[in-house]
C-alpha cells in the first residue's frame, strides 16, 4: 500500500469541531485517485496531514506502510521530502527563482534525494521532464515571467523531479481554462506512470475524473458532522 | 549551500528594504566605530601631549597640579625651583637632558612659557612628534618671541611683530604690562593639537630680563627702572625656575630618580611620570564619551530593530515561500536558518559598509578636523575594540533574526501549507 490510513481525527486549535474524522482510507501503489469535495470540507487539511506538516490528534497514516503519525517534525519532513512531491493550486514557485532552480530545488535542500530516488544523470532528466512538459525553453526564465499554466508546469516538473512515491495535487488545474486542465493531468499521468509514482489530486471540480483510476467523494470518507 | 543562495537571493528580490536595513545598520556601526575612534584619538592626544618624558619636576604640590600648570597651561605653580637645585639635578649621571619652564607671565590670555634651546630640540608629543617651526627660529635670544599655531592664528602675528607681555596670565582690567621691554616675533610653531599651540614662548633670559628691575613681585619704583638697551645675556643672572621635563639615560633609573627628587634636601620637590598622571586624569574626565557611546548603542539598537521590524513585515509577504519551502521537504531547522541567514547577512554587510563608510568619512575630514579643530586622528582606523564590537554586533543581528524565524516556525507547525490569513 502507498497510503493506508486508520481512525485519522484532526482538530484546529481554535475550533470546536473536527476537522478531519477518517476511519480508514487507502491508495494503492502508482495508483491515480481523485478526491473531491467541496471548498472548505477538510481536502488540504487532510493532505497537509499526509504530507506531515500537521499533527494529527489520532489514528495512522502509513506512507509506503510507515506510520509517520508518531515522528518527530524533522523525521516527517524528511518523509515528505523524499517520498512526496506536493502541487498548489497556484503560486508553487518561489518568485526569485528561475524555473530551473526550482525544479531543482527540492533536490539542492534535500541532496540525498538524488540518491535515494536512483537519479543518476540530473541533467539529462531535468531535460527529459521539461522536454515532456514543453517548459525547457522557459527553464532560465524568471518564474514571475511565466503564465499560470507554465508556472504549475515548472511546479509539476518540480513534483516529479525527484521520483517521489506519490504526489499531493491540490487543486492544481483550478487556476488553468479548461483545455489545459486535462492536457495538464495527462502529462502529468503520462510521467508518473513512468516513475511509477502514485497520484492524490483534490479538486472541487469533477469533469477531471474519468480520467483517474478511482474517485472519492471526500464526505464519504470523512465521518465529520456537518457544520 | 543552497540556503545561503536563497537567502541571498531573497534579499536580492526584497532590495529596497534590504538596502535601507544594511543602511541603518551601517550608519550605527560608523557612528559607533567614529566615536570609538575619536575618544581614543582624543585619549591619545591628550595623555601624549607630552611623551618621551621620564620625569616633570616641579615644586611640592599634587601631581595634578603640577600636570595642569605645566603641560595645560591651567592654574599656576605655588612655588619655584631654585636654579640652584635645578643645576644640581641636571647635572646628576642619570639624567639625559631636562627641559626648563619657567610660568607666570601672560599675553593677551595666552600664557608665556620662558624656556631654553632643550625645548625645541628634545620635546616631543603623540609619541614621536616633535616642536617643529612653520616660520621663523626659536626664540633663543633675550627680546625673542616664538608664538604657538593658535596664537599666530587668533592674534594674526607675522614674524617681526612686537609683542608686550603682561604680568600675570590672566586678560583684563589692572594688569600691569612689561611694556617697556617690548619682545619681537622671531619665529611661529607648527601646529601640534596640543596646549603647545597656544602658548608664547621667550627664552629664560627674556623672562627674567622683564623681572630684573622688580621687587617682590612689583613693578620697579619710577627711576629704578633697567633699560631694555644696557642688558645683554652677560648680565643676566638667571633666577629660579617654574618646573622643568627630565629624561633619564636609562627608563630603569626612573624610580629611582623619582623618589630621590622626592626626598630632596635642599627644598620640597615633586616628581611625577606624566603618562600615568595623564592616564589618571584622563580617565576622570572621560564620562562624556561613555555618554557618546550609549548613546551610540542606542542608535545601533534602532538599527537591529529596523531589520526585525523588516524581517518581520516580509514574513506575511513570504508566507506562501515559506510553504512552498515547506511542501517540498525543507524542515522547520533550515527555514530558521534561512531567515537568520538573511539577518545575519544583512547585519555582515552593514558592519562592512559602516566600517568603510567610518573610514572614509574620517579620511575626507582628517585634514580639516586639524586645521580648525587641532584634532589629530592619530592611531590606527580599526583595533581590537572595534573588532569586538563588530563581532557583539554580529551577535546581536544573529540573535534578533531568530524572532522572525520562531515566528515563521511557528506558523508553519501551526498553518500547515495552506495560507491562512
Amino acid at each position: 500500500m502507498m497510503i493506508e490510513i486508520k481512525n485519522l481525527k484532526f482538530k484546529y486549535a481554535n475550533q470546536k469541531q473536527q476537522t478531519l474524522n477518517i476511519p480508514a482510507f487507502q491508495m494503492k501503489k502508482n495508483e491515480k485517485v481523485f478526491l473531491f469535495g467541496p471548498s472548505g470540507c477538510g481536502k488540504t487539511t487532510f493532505l497537509e496531514a499526509l504530507a506531515g506538516v500537521i499533527q494529527p490528534a489520532s489514528g495512522q497514516i502509513l506512507i509506503a506502510g510507515q506510520d509517520i503519525v508518531p515522528l518527530s517534525q524533522p523525521e516527517k519532513d524528511r518523509v515528505r521530502g523524499l517520498k512526496m512531491g506536493y502541487i498548489f493550486q497556484n503560486f508553487n514557485l518561489i518568485p526569485y527563482l528561475n524555473a530551473q532552480e526550482n525544479i531543482l530545488l527540492p533536490l539542492q535542500l534535500i541532496p540525498e534525494k538524488i540518491a535515494t530516488a536512483g537519479i543518476t544523470d540530473l541533467q539529462s532528466d531535468l531535460k527529459k521532464i521539461s522536454q515532456k512538459l514543453g517548459i525547457e525553453s522557459l527553464l532560465q526564465k524568471n518564474v514571475t515571467e511565466l503564465s499560470v499554466g507554465q508556472q504549475q508546469r515548472v511546479a509539476a516538473a518540480r513534483a516529479l523531479i525527484g521520483r517521489p512515491q506519490i504526489i499531493l495535487a491540490d487543486e492544481p488545474t483550478s487556476a488553468l481554462d479548461f483545455d489545459h486542465r486535462e492536457k495538464f493531468v495527462q502529462l502529468l499521468f503520462e510521467m508518473a506512470n513512468q516513475q511509477q509514482t502514485a497520484i492524490l489530486f483534490v479538486s472541487h471540480d469533477r469533469s477531471l475524473q474519468n480520467l483517474f483510476d478511482r474517485s472519492v467523494q471526500f464526505s464519504e470518507m470523512n465521518s465529520v458532522e456537518a457544520v | 549551500m543552497i540556503l545561503f543562495y536563497l537567502a541571498i537571493q531573497s534579499l536580492k528580490n526584497r532590495m529596497t528594504t534590504s538596502i535601507l536595513t544594511v543602511v541603518s545598520i551601517a550608519l550605527s556601526v560608523a557612528l559607533l566605530f567614529a566615536v570609538e575612534r575619536t575618544q581614543r584619538a582624543a585619549e591619545e592626544g591628550f595623555t601624549q601631549s607630552v611623551s618621551q618624558v621620564d620625569l616633570l619636576v616641579g615644586a611640592k604640590t599634587g601631581p595634578l597640579n603640577l600636570i595642569l600648570y605645566t603641560v595645560f597651561n591651567m592654574g599656576s605653580a605655588s612655588n619655584n625651583i631654585s636654579w640652584q637645585s635645578y643645576q644640581e639635578i641636571k647635572a646628576k649621571p642619570q639624567v639625559e637632558w631636562t627641559i626648563p619652564y619657567s610660568l607666570g607671565d601672560g599675553h593677551k590670555g595666552y600664557r608665556v612659557v620662558a624656556t631654553d634651546e632643550n625645548f625645541y630640540q628634545h620635546y616631543r608629543f603623540r609619541g614621536d612628534q616633535s616642536v617643529q617651526m612653520k616660520e621663523g627660529r626659536a626664540a633663543l635670544d633675550i627680546w625673542d618671541v616664538t608664538v604657538g599655531a593658535e596664537v599666530a592664528k587668533k592674534l594674526n602675528y607675522k614674524l617681526g611683530d612686537p609683542i608686550v607681555i603682561a604680568h600675570g596670565v590672566t586678560k583684563g582690567q589692572g594688569i600691569q604690562f612689561h611694556d617697556d621691554k617690548p619682545f619681537k616675533v622671531v619665529g611661529i610653531l607648527k601646529p601640534t593639537g596640543t596646549a603647545l599651540d597656544q602658548s608664547i614662548y621667550i627664552s629664560l633670559y627674556g623672562m627674567e630680563a622683564i623681572h630684573m628691575d622688580w621687587k617682590d613681585g612689583a613693578a620697579p619704583q619710577p627711576g629704578q627702572e633697567i633699560p631694555a638697551q644696557n642688558l645683554s645675556k652677560e648680565n643676566i643672572q638667571i633666577g629660579p625656575i617654574t618646573s622643568f621635563f627630565l629624561r633619564t639615560k636609562s627608563r630603569i633609573e626612573t624610580l629611582r630618580l623619582q623618589r630621590e627628587i622626592n626626598n630632596y634636601a635642599e627644598e620640597p620637590l615633586l616628581a611625577i611620570i606624566p603618562g600615568a598622571t595623564l592616564s589618571e586624569l584622563w580617565r576622570g574626565l572621560s564620562q562624556i564619551d561613555i555618554i557618546l557611546k550609549v548613546i551610540s548603542w542606542m542608535v545601533l539598537a534602532v538599527g537591529l530593530a529596523s531589520m526585525v521590524s523588516n524581517l518581520l513585515a516580509s514574513l506575511n509577504e513570504r508566507r506562501r515561500e515559506m510553504s512552498i519551502l515547506r511542501s517540498i521537504g525543507a524542515t522547520t531547522i533550515q527555514m530558521t536558518a534561512l531567515l537568520v541567514f538573511e539577518s545575519t547577512l544583512l547585519t555582515i554587510i552593514g558592519i562592512l559598509v559602516g566600517a568603510f563608510l567610518n573610514l572614509f568619512a574620517f579620511w575626507g575630514i582628517s585634514s580639516w578636523l586639524e586645521n580648525e579643530f587641532g584634532f589629530y586622528l592619530s592611531g590606527p582606523a580599526f583595533t581590537a575594540s572595534e573588532g569586538f564590537y563588530a563581532i557583539l554586533i554580529l551577535a546581536a543581528g544573529l540573535l534578533v533574526g531568530l524572532w522572525p524565524a520562531w515566528i515563521a516556525r511557528q506558523r508553519a507547525l501551526k498553518d500547515g501549507l495552506a495560507i491562512k490569513v
